[in-house]
């Protein structure tokens, strides 16, 4: 199978940021005062892009277990963090970054090996330049489930505290009183993948599929390996979402039944 | 049970697991059968606090821990809750009744503790009076 691409030049690209000064200029027009960051943003993106790029190469070209296994630790535990700070209310000490990052990491990693050692049979099944994509791709989507289903979890035991405490009191155990909020909690955390496997196709081409298919891969082929990724970022998320929820019931209450708010952080400021 | 209590669904028949165990019990503090579907967002606080009440006994404790239980309600309520807590008590039920009536502790309690000035006073109770076994 024979692939074709356009292969862009920086002038190209130099082309295209005229976009975002257009936009930049509209913000000083309308006095938005957004036009600082907007220019910030646009910068860091391209420094960032660029340098994962160059990263990019030099682990595809070493295919080496150590390396590949450090770069997946090192998106792991910067995302960890993003789901840390994403919390509204969060859960005391090392929990806080610890649940949702292992559970991230036990979901993501899992998932990937999945693919990678079933459906993809890279050689060696480590190779890089399959598994770095898709474990990023199924950990972008695992960080916002998880996100969502502990900052749901946190503030709907704040919101509902008497009426967990009422079916604690009358010898309810601590998963049976949670049971409503944990629902809730892993629904917000799957909605963005049923949304997003609802309206792929018809909304939205999603952004791997559109790429392979600039660069030359036939749209069926792009089709079966973007089917291929939704139904591993639903596994990702649904397994770390469930982890991370039932973790922070555990966190939340004690084994003599209590609810245990205390083990969360004051609300964060917004 | 706490001075507001909480609530976990949307009707009153959906916090008791036996309704036939519960009506009877319900029966005594006033509500009427159909009382199963009445949603709890309708209730008035006295009606919210002898639910509550009845909800926690019908769970069959060994102890009962209550936090002004009849602070919102009306006289004949409150009579209803003292006999029917009365009654539980001489079927061996222990309860600690945290109340600010007086009176009421004179005709519930066995043994009274006072709090005054943040120490505790025990006072010499008698037993209930409101009700015989």
């Amino acid at each position: 199978m024979a692939s074709y691409y356009v292969t862009l030049s920086y002038w190209d690209l130099a082309l295209a940021s005229v976009l975002v000064l257009i936009d930049a200029g509209l913000s000083l027009i309308f006095g938005l005062k957004i036009h600082r960051n907007l220019l910030i943003a646009a910068i860091r993106m391209s420094v960032q892009l660029t340098l994962i790029g160059l990263v990019l190469t030099a682990l595809f070209s070493l295919v080496s277990p150590l390396w590949t296994g450090l770069a997946v630790l090192a998106m792991i535990l910067f995302a960890g963090q993003e789901v840390m700070q994403r919390q509204d209310r969060r859960l005391s000490g090392w929990w806080s970054f610890g649940l949702g990052t292992g559970c991230m990491m036990m979901a993501s990693v899992l998932v990937t090996a999945f693919a990678l050692l079933t459906a993809i049979r890279p050689s060696p099944w480590y190779d890089p330049r399959y598994a770095i994509p898709l474990l990023g791709m199924i950990l972008g989507n695992c960080m916002t489930g998880i996100a969502l289903g502990l900052n749901t979890l946190t503030t709907s035991l704040m919101l509902r505290r008497s009426s967990v405490e009422a079916q604690l009191m009358l010898g309810a155990t601590r998963w049976d009183a949670a049971a409503p909020v944990t629902r809730d909690a892993l629904r917000s955390a799957l909605m963005p993948t049923i949304n997003s496997m609802s309206a792929t196709g018809l909304v939205s081409l999603p952004g791997m599929m559109t790429g392979q298919i600039l660069s030359g891969v036939p749209p069926v082929e792009a089709v079966k390996y973007q089917i291929l990724v939704m139904f591993l970022i639903a596994g990702g998320t649904g397994f770390g979402a469930v982890a991370a929820v039932l973790g922070g019931v555990y966190r939340l209450t004690d084994a003599r039944h209590r609810l245990r708010l205390d083990r969360l952080t004051a609300a964060q400021p917004i | 049970m706490p001075a507001e209590p909480g609530w976990w669904a949307e009707t009153v028949g959906e916090h008791f697991g036996n309704w036939t165990a519960a009506a009877a019990a319900l029966g005594k503090l006033g509500f009427p059968e159909e009382a199963k579907s009445w949603p709890i967002a309708r209730l008035s606080t006295g009606e919210r606090l002898r639910l509550a009440l009845v909800r926690a006994l019908i769970v069959g404790p060994k102890a009962l821990l209550l936090d002004e239980p009849t602070a919102a309600l009306d006289l004949a309520s409150v009579e209803a809750v003292e006999s029917l807590i009365a009654d539980r008590i001489w079927a061996g039920l222990a309860v600690l009744w945290v109340t600010h009536d007086a009176g009421q502790a004179r005709r519930i309690a066995r043994r009274q503790l006072v709090v005054e000035a943040g120490s505790v006073r025990e006072e010499v109770g008698q037993w209930p009076v409101t009700t015989s076994p």
